[in-house]
């Protein structure tokens, strides 16, 4: 099940949201909201409800483990926590992967290849949840918490529904006390309804145009797209990412406070950082934290020499592509970001101080633009090419334009896509002045709400294509 | 003080719309439950016939039951169940022969009282219909009675959506009654006897407003009417492979989702009217002064003219149909091939900006001009034809893929004449003086129902009514064989004539009749593929395949 759809928002919602509250008692609201997720989990992912089940009982012992033992013990339950964590995610998640290269190696020497392997189907939202564990796994070693005591609870912090597929990547620390006691209120839940909403309608208004207008121009053939089709495409595919995993985001967060949860911030508008530095504290939050809490420090950090400082940096970024998916191209995309990184901490951050910030602002989002070509494309050699394209030093040779794509409608949305990438709201507290005026509010989230509601019902509509006779 | 009453009002509406919902919907369910219920028809009858009859059920003919029965001459009644949760569109009759009905009543036994519709009612709703798709007069009433004259073969009455609609309407009169009397007084007693009623305010409004949007589709019918020319997603069976269950689900709830239809119709509105575009641009899109356009992936990419065929390609198309041509030779048959160019081709200034052809030609020229220089096929090309009449009339649909009766019979003259080159016996081509032509607005179409925009988007309709009465040929269906989609035979007073086999598309269906006019058997295929099993069995003399531009590639494969 998804957010931004029918039977999520029409049938599964209120029915979950009623359940919670038919008892006011903690316990009760666990037990529910754990077997609620359980079911929204299984409902899309089917079998694989067991692998999340499984690895949070296994995350359950080991977090026990780890916190009776001291000293070498204490590492070694960890080391088997985390093989264990990753063990999975690598079995779903990177198996064709490595093996795929692998045997392009073994090709190379001529030893004979690896066959006949099958692949599992990836379970949905596994990167997420087993990165939650691990931070569970790392608190409790830390001695930052303690280890939880109750099945249910550490159950709730990894299925949780509203961040169990697409994130913000909860730490446990943060949400510990939470799971124990956390408060309800009508203005959080009327907070959470806002923060829905719009998530809802940057999911359904904004990104699910932009996605058409990025998947029809890199549908063509590479060599048939022109510069302004190819910087159309690129800008285009940026606001999709942006509004899709953000108004996911704004989902979570939103339902997360119907039920009493207060979920990390994920996003703060990324497109109007400086460098690409400032970009990271701005996109995807919650995983960057995730990143230099449990790897970069780990790793060193930058308290060693520069070049030290440089191998953690550009081990993270090549981490954080793969993050992404088992491909050549999310490295690619992790690693350009990470040399932008780098150029950066040797010297460019003061040069680029040094000029005037609207300079700063192109230069962040020429890289991140050119980066999510990377990032969307699936072949290395189509990434550069349409990139060189977009730098008008290709000669393309086509009877394609944009007018082909590009109607008033779509045109709408891209400039309020990109309006909406400032933070116009918080300039000047236009949002508080809003929320005071409470028709407005009300009205324009309705709309908002009810735009969304004819899309859905839209996408729904799938006539029989068909001859008259 | 005015937004404390602002505040207790919108509060009110609120409770009061979640009461009504649910008890309205609980009352219906339980109406429904374990009722049968039947439309009950008084008809006369000026002679003692079969007839057969049958309720239309969205979508289209899917789900038509027909049944028949024994008519006797004076008045008769006739009980027709009605399925629960299901959309009646229309009831049929069908009667093969000749008859003088009226129809005085239709009735259903409801809740407390029967709900009655009689004749006067019924009298703009009762239409009818001829076989032949030609012209029909209007039913008039005598004496409160709907009098209708079967006088042809083969006729249809219906009585249409309005009527059965209105039925529907009074049948859930009574239960919106109950929920609107016990909302009413709950809200009454709640509104003076509850502490909370005082402490309304925005919070709890906008907290409770959320909540009715997201639970008002709980408490609602599902909608069963089916748009979209296909059967609405069954509900799940249940005692299956419980992992199968929940996609099973989302399709049947998507499906049957309240209000889905009206939100569609609102999101058609804004795309339509604000920015002038195609809600499903996949499949149509909206060219000039409400010309509709055919945009399936296939069709615009033949139409941008980007892809075209090589110098090989061309002479394997014309060695294919040179070979075809020559080995039908040789058992006695004359081939013909036409090719109907698509709408996007005739109507090129009507085009949308974005299916505009970009190239210089197109796949559909380039072959048109190869045939007709390098290539011995016979070849009909009904382009310039179509293009001359434009001037004077409009030959395609505006809302629909294919050309309309008009254009065909042009195309259809252009065909027999060229026979008639080679079989100068073959009976006179029919000309457009020998039928009576009507013009008619209406709003139906193959590409305004892919987009469900009926009534925004209008077509002109011609119907050529033939004035030579006299029935000379006989359509029989006959059995498909392998790769066919359907196998269909006319056959001729006269048997004299030459004997044709037809291999067609969607095109042919206004050409078949007209073509069959000609020829002692008429043999029509629903197919491109020729088959020499089919050809060796009716032993035509003439083969004429009829092949839509969208298709023209399948002319590769020899």
């Amino acid at each position: 099940m998804i957010f931004s759809s029918l039977l999520f928002l029409f049938s599964f919602l209120p029915f979950v949201l009623i359940g919670n509250y038919l008892w006011r008692n903690i316990k009760w609201q666990n037990t529910f909201l754990f077997i609620a997720s359980l079911y929204f989990y299984a409902w899309g992912e089917r079998e694989k409800v067991f692998v999340m089940l499984g690895s949070i009982l296994v995350n359950f012992l080991v977090g026990k483990w780890i916190e009776k033992k001291e000293g070498r013990g204490r590492a070694v339950a960890l080391t088997v926590g985390v093989v264990v964590n990753l063990g999975v995610l690598v079995y779903f998640k990177y198996s064709r992967f490595f093996i795929e290269n692998i045997n392009q190696l073994l090709d190379v020497f001529n030893i004979p290849i690896i066959e006949g392997l099958k692949y599992e189907r990836l379970p949905l939202g596994i990167s997420f949840y087993t990165f939650q564990s691990m931070s569970y796994l790392v608190d409790v070693y830390r001695k930052e918490v303690k280890a939880q005591r109750n099945f249910l609870n550490l159950g709730l912090y990894v299925a949780l529904f509203p961040q169990l597929v697409a994130g913000p990547i909860v730490r446990y620390n943060e949400i510990a006390a939470q799971l124990v006691k956390r408060t309800q209120s009508l203005s959080k839940f009327n907070e959470g309804i806002r923060r829905f909403v719009i998530g809802l309608g940057k999911k359904m208004l904004l990104a699910n145009p932009m996605a058409y207008v990025a998947d029809e121009i890199y549908m063509l053939p590479v060599d048939d797209i022109t510069t302004p089709m190819a910087w159309m495409a690129a800008i285009a595919y940026s606001l999709q990412i942006y509004f899709d995993f953000s108004g996911y985001s704004d989902m979570a967060i939103g339902l997360g406070k119907m039920f009493g949860f207060d979920l990390a911030e994920n996003f703060n508008f990324p497109y109007i950082a400086k460098s690409i530095r400032e970009f990271w504290t701005r996109w995807h939050i919650s995983l960057s934290i995730w990143f230099r809490d449990y790897l970069y420090i780990p790793l060193g950090g930058s308290r060693g020499s520069t070049l030290f400082t440089m191998r953690n940096l550009l081990i993270v970024f090549f981490i954080t592509g793969l993050w992404h998916g088992a491909s050549w191209s999310f490295i690619g995309w992790g690693l350009f970001h990470g040399f932008f990184i780098l150029i950066e901490r040797v010297g460019f951050d003061k040069i680029l101080k040094r000029i005037p910030f609207i300079f700063q602002h192109i230069y962040l989002l020429l890289v991140v633009i050119f980066g999510w070509v990377f990032f969307r494309i699936e072949n290395w050699g189509d990434a550069i090419f349409l990139q060189k394209t977009m730098l008008g030093l290709n000669r393309i040779d086509s009877l394609s334009n944009l007018k082909i794509i590009m109607n008033n409608y779509y045109w709408m949305v891209f400039i309020l896509a990109i309006i909406f990438c400032f933070p116009l709201l918080k300039y000047k507290n236009v949002h508080e002045k809003i929320k005071r005026v409470k028709l407005i509010e009300v009205l324009g989230l309705l709309l908002i709400f009810l735009l969304s509601i004819v899309e859905m019902a839209s996408n729904t509509y799938s006539p029989f294509i068909y001859f008259r006779f | 003080m005015v937004r404390e009453w602002l505040n207790k009002v919108v509060f009110l509406f609120l409770v009061f719309w979640l009461c009504f919902s649910s008890i309205y919907y609980l009352a219906k369910e339980i109406m429904i439950a374990g009722k049968s219920l039947e439309y009950v028809i008084e008809i006369n009858a000026s002679a003692s016939i079969p007839l057969q009859y049958s309720l239309n059920i969205a979508p289209g003919q899917i789900g038509a039951k027909i049944s028949e029965i024994q008519l006797k001459k004076g008045s008769n009644q006739l009980r027709i169940p009605r399925p629960l949760r299901k959309e009646v569109i229309s009831i049929n009759f069908l009667s093969t022969q000749p008859v003088e009905l009226g129809l005085s009543e239709i009735k259903m036994d409801a809740f407390f009282e029967p709900i009655i519709i009689n004749g006067a009612e019924m009298l703009s709703s009762v239409k009818l219909s001829y076989s032949d798709l030609s012209n029909s007069e209007s039913p008039n009433l005598v004496d409160g009675t709907v009098q209708v004259s079967l006088s042809k073969n083969l006729n249809t009455i219906s009585i249409k959506k309005k009527v059965v609609h209105s039925i529907d309407n009074q049948l859930i009169y009574w239960p919106r009654v109950l929920a609107f009397v016990l909302s009413f007084v709950f809200l009454i007693l709640f509104s003076v006897f509850s502490s909370r009623f005082q402490k309304v305010n925005y919070q709890l409004n906008f907290f409770l407003l959320f909540m009715v949007l997201i639970s008002t589709p709980i408490i609602t019918s599902k909608d069963n009417r089916s748009r979209e020319n296909r059967e609405l997603a069954p509900f799940p069976n249940l005692d299956q492979n419980i992992w199968k269950i929940p996609r099973e689900f989302n399709k049947y709830y998507n499906d049957h989702f309240p209000f889905r239809n009206e939100l569609r119709y609102i999101g058609n509105a804004i795309k339509y009217r604000i920015f002038n575009i195609s809600p499903k641009p996949d499949a149509v899109r909206i060219g000039k002064e409400g010309w509709l356009f055919n945009s399936a992936k296939d069709v615009v990419v033949l139409n941008q003219g980007f892809d075209l065929y090589s110098k090989e390609e061309l002479e394997t198309i014309k060695n294919n149909l040179e070979a075809k041509s020559r080995l039908l030779e040789k058992h006695g048959i004359t081939y013909y091939l036409t090719i109907p160019p698509m709408k996007h081709r005739v109507y090129k200034e009507y085009l949308p900006e974005s299916i505009k052809q970009l190239g210089e030609t197109t796949k559909w020229e380039q072959l048109m001009n190869y045939l007709k220089e390098h290539s011995s096929v016979r070849l009909i090309d009904p382009y310039a034809t179509l293009v001359g009449l434009k001037k004077k009339h409009v030959v395609y649909y505006q809302t629909d893929t294919h050309w309309n009766k008009l254009g065909a019979f042009y195309a259809y003259q252009l065909i027999i004449d060229r026979i008639r080159m080679d079989f100068p016996n073959l009976s006179p081509t029919l000309q457009i003086d020998d039928f009576v032509v009507e013009m008619k607005v209406d709003s139906t179409g193959d590409l305004v129902g892919l987009i469900d925009m009926k009534n925004t988007f209008a077509r002109d309709a011609y119907y050529l009514t033939s004035k030579d009465t006299a029935q000379k040929v006989v359509l029989k269906v006959g059995s498909k064989m392998e790769g066919e989609s359907s196998y269909v035979y006319y056959e001729h007073i006269d048997k004299n004539q030459p004997k044709l086999l037809l291999y067609r598309d969607s095109f042919s269906e206004y050409l078949r009749e007209h073509l069959a006019e000609h020829f002692s058997v008429s043999g029509i295929v629903w197919g491109h593929q020729l088959n020499d099993k089919r050809i060796l069995k009716d032993k035509p003399d003439i083969l004429v395949q009829e092949l839509m531009e969208r298709f023209i590639d399948k002319l590769l494969l020899p």
